[in-house]
């Protein structure tokens, strides 16, 4: 197990490298530097008060002079020492200060967003799992896939419309209180939701399949009793592969809801920084976006590693991979890998490592 | 309502800004018309006025929220020169100066920190004698020796731990500041800025310069409190260290969130200020988040809406819009190209003449027409006639530079990169009036940027850039610094690609168009060097008299010229609730000051 996290550690930090590379070198080829665009960007909106000084602009601390190696040295130094110094956006405040402070505003949604999205999208999967083929069930699965395909950012623009300009309960925008908080949140949480709720359902209808329900069933167990302790529980195993990447991916922000709604997240920092291109900046948020995922995927095949024995086992024979394997292991960890080579693609995450589950749960969807 | 004038042709497509604000702004209408409508004026101002008047007439009113929306104020340091004019607003909230600018006349300062001054015989030196209530927010004395740290401060480069600084050296000419300034002289002495006594500063300059004191009440002049400084270091910054000598203190700053300020109570013009507390909103996310958030009560100023003109002149808040006096101008910069047509003063006049400038004003509400690269608030713009619609010389000089109706002119480009509807309507006025094919090339802004730093453009892309510029200070003095500005290779700079040639050979490819303006004296075109060299001449002048003559001749040089193609005027706007009463914007960079200010309740 340590072997395994350890290599996973590894494999974290080369990747973490290989971001960096790529973004800095992108943004070496992207048109105009933040100095250039800081002038532009001044008169167009009326003002001039960049235009009539020296010339001089606060990206000369990297300076257009420097070479880009000695730049992205310079910046990867900081970033390993945890001092990444000031962006050329706010001069008086350091990356890893506006990252901490975004990133708590980030948190403080995406915590309730993910426990909102688990509260409703497992009741309505379940329940469309329950009355396959009914009413309930066609009619949720139509608003959730036509949900889906909708962006977070359009129910929050409805939402605004709605509660705050039309009936003035909730602020436009901004972030000052929990009032703020209410249309972010269910903004966010929408899109999640429907994805987690079909995910519920697919994966409800294969255990509601499997053999030992039909072995509670017969056992006396009531329907409430098999659907909630057997089927229910064994079900949301593989669900925790979904939600790891779902909280991630609103923990590092979603940009559009964020920069709609005026909350302070790293979304709009993201945004920031690559409008202006604040190159530390924009280092800083990618590595942090990018690290965050990547710690989430970590947790949570760790911990689908603790739910699921197979999982456990696959994890402790590919770490052992020199070595030959035993021949009692073989057949079970064959089957794994072969599950596992498909992928996922209804999950809409990241994680590096999908649950066999998942894969059978596609299958059926597609039997279906 | 409102209704927009516009005169797009009918197969243009409707922006999706536009299309957004529309319909956001329909479905507000619609739901105010079901009976959802919040209450009008916000609900977050305070009612504990002490002024018992039972809110009759215009007896200013004391207490209340002023709730202000902004673009993100990055940096709060008067000595750094990184500031949109919000910072500004922030600062000379926070701050007071030697001078104060005059919200009545903008054009004049009034007493600050100083309470009276005495200007030498020859223009050249400045006493200010201080008042003696003048306090900083922890009760300390304001002196002449924290205006002296301060000045010292600023001309130190790198001070800040920046590399831009707000002081100007080109424009303001105080003895041995550009020289101690550029590491010429160590010993600060010998810099014309010193406190004689506890109550006396005193400025000398290097020759006189009527508009001084109008610099003196900008941002940069601001004084920060020196011992927190030297204690704290950067942490002088934070709230709870707080120190100022104006009539807030700050008491909350969050990054891309906003801002408190409340009031400083030892300011010693502390009467004639009104608001309690003062909350700025940061906003990034553009003019239809602002407006929306405007016309839903949560805000009672914005100045975050420069963007989208238009969805506000659209809106049904379009007559809550304030204006300072114009000193900007929105004008078509020619490029330099490899094509001989823009090089061809004819064409450029011919150009100049064929857009009707009261038809833009229609479309580029709410700036108005403008015929002048000096805005018509400016001291000294009625001395210059600039340009008038004539199409039928337009024809004719077109015909005599060998393109009748057009014919032979290569296809004029302009550059921007955001879609302006006065842009568009120049656009088919030279179609329509010139017979002449134009496109419009509206990049990203990166992209933007870099078509600007091309030294000569290929033969197939002649063309203009669009911007927007400022006279500052607003006379006709700062119109010549103007003349000046251009460090580019287009516009003032305008010159055969054959000298740009001569110079990137010397200098080799590798330069940046700043490298290469620095050598174009003497070798663009002779009317753009004539308008180069007049201003330059007015600039020297130490007679004030014949330096504003000299300006004004420069002025019409530069118009004359057609390296601009001038459109429309305006000024800073700001959407300002009627509950909001004596805000005067002006057009300063500073906007606005919230002297005076009251809300009624």
């Amino acid at each position: 197990m340590l072997a395994y996290v350890a290599r996973r550690l590894v494999r974290l930090v080369l990747s973490l490298i290989a971001v960096s590379i790529i973004t800095f070198g992108l943004l070496q080829l992207v048109p105009g530097s933040f100095s250039d665009l800081a002038e532009v960007g001044s008169t167009a909106l009326g003002d001039q008060t960049s235009g009539d000084g020296g010339g001089d602009s606060l990206a000369s601390r990297y300076g257009d002079q420097v070479p880009a190696w000695e730049q992205y040295a310079r910046f990867m130094t900081g970033l390993v020492q945890w001092d990444m110094g000031p962006t050329f956006k706010y001069p008086q405040s350091s990356v890893e200060e506006l990252m901490g402070e975004a990133f708590l505003v980030s948190l403080s949604l995406a915590v309730p967003a993910t426990l909102l999205t688990l509260l409703v999208a497992i009741p309505i999967g379940m329940v469309a799992a329950v009355k396959k083929d009914k009413l309930a069930d066609y009619g949720s699965i139509f608003t959730l896939t036509t949900i889906q395909a909708l962006p977070g950012y359009l129910f929050a623009l409805v939402l605004v419309l709605v509660f705050s300009v039309g009936l003035g309960w909730l602020p436009v925008r901004g972030w000052a209180g929990p009032e703020y908080m209410v249309i972010p949140v269910v903004a966010l949480a929408v899109q999640p939701t429907a994805m987690l709720a079909r995910y519920v359902r697919s994966s409800m209808l294969e255990a509601l399949r499997d053999e030992y329900v039909v072995a509670a069933l017969a056992k006396g167990g009531s329907r409430r009793t098999v659907l909630v302790r057997h089927v229910l529980r064994n079900s949301l195993i593989p669900l925790v592969t979904v939600v790891g990447p779902i909280f991630a991916a609103l923990a590092t922000g979603t940009v559009f809801v964020e920069v709609l709604l005026g909350i302070p997240g790293l979304g709009r920092l993201f945004t920031l920084a690559a409008r202006t291109r604040d190159m530390p900046l924009l280092m800083g948020t990618t590595l942090f976006f990018a690290l965050i995922l990547m710690v989430m995927n970590l947790i949570v095949d760790l911990v689908y590693g603790l739910l699921d024995p197979r999982i456990r086992h696959q994890q402790r024979t590919s770490s052992r991979w020199r070595r030959p394997r035993r021949a009692g292991l073989l057949p079970a960890s064959q089957l794994v890998d072969s599950r596992t080579q498909g992928g996922r693609d209804d999950g809409g995450g990241g994680s590096e490592t999908p649950s066999p589950d998942v894969s059978a749960a596609d299958g059926t969807e597609v039997r279906r | 309502m409102t209704r927009a004038t516009t005169v797009r042709g009918a197969s243009e497509p409707i922006r999706r800004r536009t299309f957004l604000a529309a319909t956001l702004a329909a479905a507000a209408a619609a739901s105010a018309a079901c009976g959802f409508g919040g209450s009008d004026d916000g609900g977050s101002a305070d009612n504990n006025d002490d002024s018992g008047a039972g809110g009759s007439g215009d007896e200013p009113q004391r207490g209340g929220t002023l709730r202000q929306s902004m673009l993100p104020v990055t940096l709060l340091d008067p000595a750094v020169n990184a500031n949109y004019s919000f910072g500004q607003i922030m600062m000379i909230g926070l701050w007071e100066g030697l001078v104060v600018a005059d919200a009545n006349d903008p054009i004049q300062v009034v007493p600050g920190v100083a309470e009276s001054w005495d200007i030498s015989g020859d223009g050249l030196i400045y006493t200010f004698h201080l008042r003696g209530e003048a306090r900083w927010s922890n009760g300390d004395p304001v002196t002449a020796n924290d205006f002296e740290w301060n000045w010292k401060r600023i001309l130190t480069p790198g001070i800040a731990g920046e590399s831009s600084p707000s002081y100007n050296r080109d424009r303001i000419s105080v003895v041995g500041a550009a020289d101690y300034m550029n590491g010429e002289i160590d010993d600060f002495s010998s810099v014309g800025a010193k406190a004689i006594d506890d109550a006396t500063f005193e400025l000398t300059l290097e020759k006189p310069d009527p508009d001084f004191l109008i610099y003196l009440s900008q941002f940069w002049a601001l004084p920060l409190h020196p011992a927190t400084v030297e204690r704290l270091g950067d942490g002088w910054l934070d709230p709870e260290n707080w120190v100022s000598n104006g009539a807030y203190v700050l008491d909350e700053f969050r990054v891309n969130l906003g801002a408190v300020l409340l009031p400083n109570d030892h300011y010693w013009d502390k009467d004639n200020y009104y608001i309690d507390r003062w909350e700025i909103t940061f906003n990034d996310g553009g003019t239809t988040a602002d407006l929306l958030s405007y016309q839903s009560g949560d805000l009672d100023i914005t100045g975050r809406i420069e963007d989208d003109l238009e969805a506000v002149t659209t809106s049904d808040v379009a007559d809550e819009l304030m204006s300072s006096g114009t000193n900007q101008y929105r004008h078509l910069i020619a490029l330099n190209s490899r094509h001989p047509a823009l090089h061809d003063i004819k064409v450029r006049k011919a150009l100049a003449l064929a857009v009707d400038r009261e038809a833009l004003g229609g479309v580029g509400k709410p700036a108005i027409p403008g015929k002048s690269l000096v805005p018509g608030d400016v001291e000294g713009s009625d001395e210059v006639p600039g340009v008038e619609y004539d199409l039928e010389a337009a024809q004719n000089l077109l015909a005599e530079a060998g393109y009748p109706d057009g014919e032979g002119m290569p296809t004029i480009t302009i550059l921007d990169f955001q879609t302006s509807p006065w842009v568009e309507a120049i656009a088919e006025m030279w179609r329509k009036n010139l017979g002449l094919n134009v496109v419009l090339d509206i990049v990203e802004l990166g992209v933007y940027s870099e078509k600007l730093n091309v030294p000569v453009h290929p033969e197939d892309y002649v063309g203009f850039m669009v911007t927007n510029n400022s006279v500052q200070p607003p006379t006709v003095v700062g119109a010549a610094y103007n003349n000046l500005q251009p460090i580019r290779t287009y516009g003032m700079n305008l010159s055969p690609p054959e000298a740009v040639d001569d110079i990137l050979d010397e200098l080799g490819a590798d330069v940046d168009t700043a490298q290469i303006a620095a050598k174009l004296d003497g070798k663009r075109h002779p009317e753009v060097e004539q308008a180069v060299e007049l201003a330059r001449e007015a600039l020297a002048q130490t007679d004030p008299e014949a330096r504003t003559s000299l300006a004004i001749e420069a002025a019409i040089a530069r118009d004359e010229s057609y390296v601009s193609i001038p459109a429309l005027w305006g000024g800073y706007f700001l959407l300002v609730k009627p509950r909001v009463q004596n805000l005067k914007p002006w057009f300063h960079t500073s906007v606005m000051s919230t002297k005076g200010v009251w809300i009624k309740q």
